[in-house]
């Protein structure tokens, strides 16, 4: 077994460790003078990591990348009072170090066969080495072994996951103060934190110098599984462990209460600078509860051969962190104005101390340079060191012998330690990054950029030397790109655009009224114009399971709802979240096209039926089937829509659009849970992996302040398999809906939709599984038949172990094709709001909720609770 | 308290050269001498989205976690 195996065991099945994060350590953001809107995407990726004699793809692992969307709006309610309000969420997916051990332990492993490294050896100085097994010499008895110095990370994968974040502030403006309030949340699937938070300044010196000040308060709940993580030891959390669906879930609360104050002070017609004291107060659990740590055991009183070979038992602990950190901050930063080029130098110092031991320094120097034409283009570098925690160490080696309860785990309280982590975030190292910005801002208001920085932590660039090992060394990129959009230039440009054309002063830039919930319904106004959409579709399902639409009991379940074999695992809930973006450009007054890119984040939560691994021989071996119990969840980009949508007949009151499109399979559509190398459930995958055809026909009429309209929609596959093996069904969607103006600015809308959605076709192929363990024949080396010679008639049943291909495992109701689609009725009310005046002229709100009324699903299926949209247009 | 102290004195330290430039040279700046302040690119901060995105990678990967005056996130990349 390799680190592979070890990694599953000491595994996160999720690491999402937000835990490390403050969402409410922002101040409500000092409400800025423009009217903004703005959407960023960013994207991270490492590189990998040093695992030595071992690969990445021999490991089955992928180095960590992140994708984050942002959407952040800053208006103006009055003269004096504006409101901030923001979104965002972020996917992540790939390989980190849950702990690190010397080399030494690994190679043992390897050769002993553990399922986890669970010892090494030292020489008479207690240096790790290796001993070579085979090389024992009978005259001396003694065997050869050569040093290892080598550090290694056991690394685990996660699978996709996805954490959303949601806040708002309002603030207040005096002629010579400012105050804001403002509040939000943060939530992922083992992680929540609420926030508030309350900031203003004070100008002076007729706004020479300017006081700013903030205080915010966060609090956080962990609820984090540790189904895969069970050979560390969990002793020092027993009170904190509970059974959730089946699996131990260790919980926690945090608290951070932060403060800061700063002086901004204007230096000359050129020059100005800010300096910021910041306090922050950590309490309660601060623990990773995906780290462990290895505790090393050398027995004083051991038998030491001649050659000096000491043996040192391990155990994988998880990690134990002081319960309060405090921490300073002291940042300075400076503008200087270049007047030869009208570029503008920043500079960024920043001082942090805190209570563990940590002390860090930063300096960040970046270049604004303008370039004519709205280019700016701002080089960027960036040193970083840090000290590390006091409670620090890759491992850990006692000199007692391994205090282990009778019988039973490890008794913590004989560690000579309170606290101890692995965690590279609290070791010593330098980081250095550069990047370089490019942005291009447009006359009507509108600004683009794109950013990319490259990012080396390193133990050998830590100040004054001393960091960590260049085992932890990595690299990572970050590429940013966003739109900015300022609310006020660019309402001028339109209506003086539309002043232009003659064709009257406002701005309808959307036509349709349709509630929210029904897509790609809208064109735009005219030729030339550009507009940008935003969609959140919630619809989720919960238990009880049921056939068709009849509630079934778990006996039922097991018995038929997995087709042929038995179910292991049954669905408690299911969740479907997507973003979708819509880009909307008319380059006639006929025709928009539209690019619609989405994010999608789609989880289950399973429970288990039968104990899954007792009585292999009923239910199979599982060797690669989904992870268990509990909840899995991908997220990550869906399917790309591409659509030309015609306007067919425009009358007053009466109008009717076609729109043919594509959608283009850029979701993944084989996805594998953890290192597993079977795929996850078919719900679970984030694209069809076929390209798929995508009319609709869309009639809407309007007479006095009532409005109606009605589309036909379909889905049609254009490939007959994906990569994965299969295809999803077709779909086809009908609905209908009237609304009433209740206002100029405000309309109420009732709808029925009628759903259909084909069969799965194919199934997941077969896919390659290493180490199946199988029962043949074979030679014995022992007199089987007592026929007092050992010859080829001794045969016994011997497992061995063969790489195979294996059909996808069918474990639960969701494994299986056959229960997926069928007809479905909802119905709902929704509200569309067009802002009449200001800066978002013409700009749109919508939320729409449909009901299920009536499901005929095909097979086994959970129930559906409803579906939620929002959605909010906005003209450019 | 002896954080705090060092701290202090790191604050005092690299304050006193600002402090000594604010009296220097402030006094002059009149309002309508400010346009080249004004400008977006002479911001404290002139890329605020973008700031906010590389402070929440740095603390998720780095000990000093962002401050008050910045905005932070949950990890998303453990």
């Amino acid at each position: 077994m390799t680190e592979r195996a070890s990694a599953g065991k000491l595994a996160l099945q999720a690491l999402t460790a937000a835990a490390f994060a403050l969402p409410g350590l922002a101040t409500p953001a000092h409400a800025e003078d423009d009217q903004s809107f703005s959407i960023q995407y960013s994207h991270y990726f490492e590189g990998e990591r040093n695992l030595h004699d071992q690969s990445y793809s021999s490991l089955g692992l992928k180095p960590i990348e992140v994708d984050s969307v942002s959407a952040d709006a800053n208006l103006n309610l009055t003269d004096r009072i504006k409101l901030q309000a923001s979104y965002s969420q972020d996917s992540w997916s790939g390989a980190t170090p849950v702990v690190s051990l010397p080399n030494a332990a690994v190679e043992a492993q390897l050769m002993s066969g553990a399922s986890s490294p669970n010892s090494f050896y030292t020489d008479r100085d207690h240096h790790p080495v290796v001993v070579d097994w085979d090389s024992y010499d009978p005259d001396t008895g003694l065997y050869q072994f050569r040093a290892d110095p080598r550090l290694v990370h056991v690394m685990a994968s996660a699978s996709p996951e996805t954490r959303q974040q949601a806040s708002g502030a309002l603030s207040y403006e005096w002629n010579r103060a400012e105050l804001s309030a403002g509040g939000g949340l943060s939530e992922e699937h083992d992680y929540d934190s609420h926030f508030v938070n309350l900031g203003g300044k004070f100008d002076l010196e007729r706004k020479l110098t300017t006081i700013n000040w903030g205080l915010s308060y966060t609090w956080s709940r962990i609820h984090a599984s540790l189904a895969a993580n069970t050979a560390a030891d969990w002793g020092a959390y027993l009170d904190q462990i509970r059974d959730v669906n089946g699996e131990p879930t260790i919980f926690g609360r945090r608290h951070d209460l932060a403060g800061d104050i700063g002086v901004t002070q204007i230096l000359n017609k050129g020059a100005l600078v800010q300096v910021d004291l910041g306090y922050t107060r950590s309490t309660g659990f601060l623990e990773n509860p995906y780290k462990a740590v290895i505790l090393g055991f050398d027995d004083p009183d051991q038998y030491v051969d001649a050659s000096g070979l000491r043996y040192v038992p391990i155990k994988g602990v998880l990690e134990q962190r002081p319960n309060l950190r405090s921490q300073f901050a002291l940042t300075v930063r400076y503008a200087q104005h270049v007047a030869p080029t009208d570029g503008a130098l920043h500079a960024e110092y920043r001082l942090f101390r805190d209570n563990w031991g940590v002390t860090a320094n930063s300096l960040d120097l970046s270049f604004d340079q303008p370039l004519g034409g709205g280019w700016v283009m701002t080089p960027q570098a960036r040193y970083y060191t840090q000290t590390a925690a006091d409670f620090y160490r890759p491992y850990f080696v006692f000199d007692e012998a391994y205090p282990a309860h009778p019988g039973g785990p490890l008794d913590l309280s004989q560690v000579p330690l309170k606290y101890f982590s692995s965690d590279e975030r609290l070791s010593g190292f330098g980081a250095l990054s550069g990047g370089l910005t490019l942005e291009k801002r447009f006359e009507n208001g509108i600004a683009l950029d794109l950013a990319y920085e490259y990012y080396a932590h390193r133990g050998g660039l830590k100040l004054g030397g001393g960091g960590e090992g260049s085992y932890a060394d990595f690299s990572s990129s970050l590429l940013t790109a966003s739109l900015k959009l300022d609310l006020v230039r660019n309402r001028d440009a339109r209506l003086g655009a539309v002043r232009d054309r003659g064709v009257g002063g406002r701005l309808p830039a959307f036509v349709s009224t349709a509630p929210a919930g029904v897509p790609f319904a809208d064109m735009l106004a005219r030729g030339g114009e550009l507009a940008f959409d935003i969609g959140y579709v919630d619809s989720s399902a919960k238990g009880p399971l049921r056939f068709h639409d009849r509630p079934v009991d778990e006996q039922e379940e097991i018995d038929l709802a997995c087709g042929s074999v038995a179910c292991a695992l049954g669905p408690l809930s299911r969740s479907d979240h997507e973003l979708l973006f819509e880009f909307m450009y008319a380059p006639t007054d006929w025709l928009t096209l539209i690019a619609a890119p989405r994010l999608v984040n789609r989880g289950i939560v399973l429970k288990t039926l039968e104990p899954i691994f007792a009585g292999a021989g009923t239910i199979g071996p599982r060797p690669s089937g989904p992870d268990g119990s509990g909840s899995h969840s991908n997220g990550g980009w869906g399917d790309t829509t591409v659509l030309a949508a015609f306007r067919l007949l425009d009358k007053p009151g009466n109008r009717l659009q076609a729109a043919l499109g594509l959608s283009v399979p850029t979701g993944r559509d084989g996805i594998r849970l953890n290192t597993k190398t079977d795929y996850a459930s078919y719900g679970l995958q984030l694209g069809s992996g076929t390209w798929d055809f995508t009319p609709n026909l869309t009639w809407e009429g309007r007479t006095g302040g009532w409005s109606g309209g009605a589309q036909l929609a379909g889905i049609k596959r254009l490939q007959h398999r994906n990569d994965a093996g299969y295809r999803l069904g077709d779909e086809v969607t009908a609905t209908a809906w009237g609304a009433r103006d209740v206002t100029d600015w405000l309309s109420l809308s009732a709808r029925v939709a009628y759903e259909w959605d084909g069969r799965i076709k194919g199934r997941f192929k077969p896919h390659l599984e290493h180490n199946v363990p199988e029962q043949e024949t074979g030679q014995a080396d022992w007199d089987v038949n007592g026929d007092g010679v050992v010859d080829s008639n001794d045969t016994e049943e011997i497992t061995v172990y063969k790489d195979e291909m294996l059909p996808h495992v069918v474990a639960g109701p969701e494994d299986l094709p056959a229960n997926y689609g069928g007809s479905f009725w909802d119905a709902g009310i929704g509200l569309t709001m067009t802002v009449p005046s200001g800066a978002l002229q013409g700009d749109q709100l919508s939320v729409e909720w449909l009901q299920p009324i009536a499901t005929a699903a095909n097979g086994y299926q959970l129930s559906r609770r409803g579906t939620l949209t929002a959605r909010v247009s906005v003209a450019l | 308290m002896m954080l705090l102290r060092t701290v202090l004195r790191g604050s005092i330290a690299l304050s006193l050269p600002v402090a000594l430039a604010t009296l220097a040279g402030c006094a002059s700046v009149e309002p309508w001498e400010r346009g080249t302040l004004a400008e977006p690119h002479m911001a404290l901060d002139p890329h605020p989205a973008r700031s906010a995105v590389l402070s929440h990678v740095r603390s998720s990967r780095e000990a000093a976690a962002t401050s008050v005056t910045k905005s932070g996130g949950g990890c998303g990349c453990d």
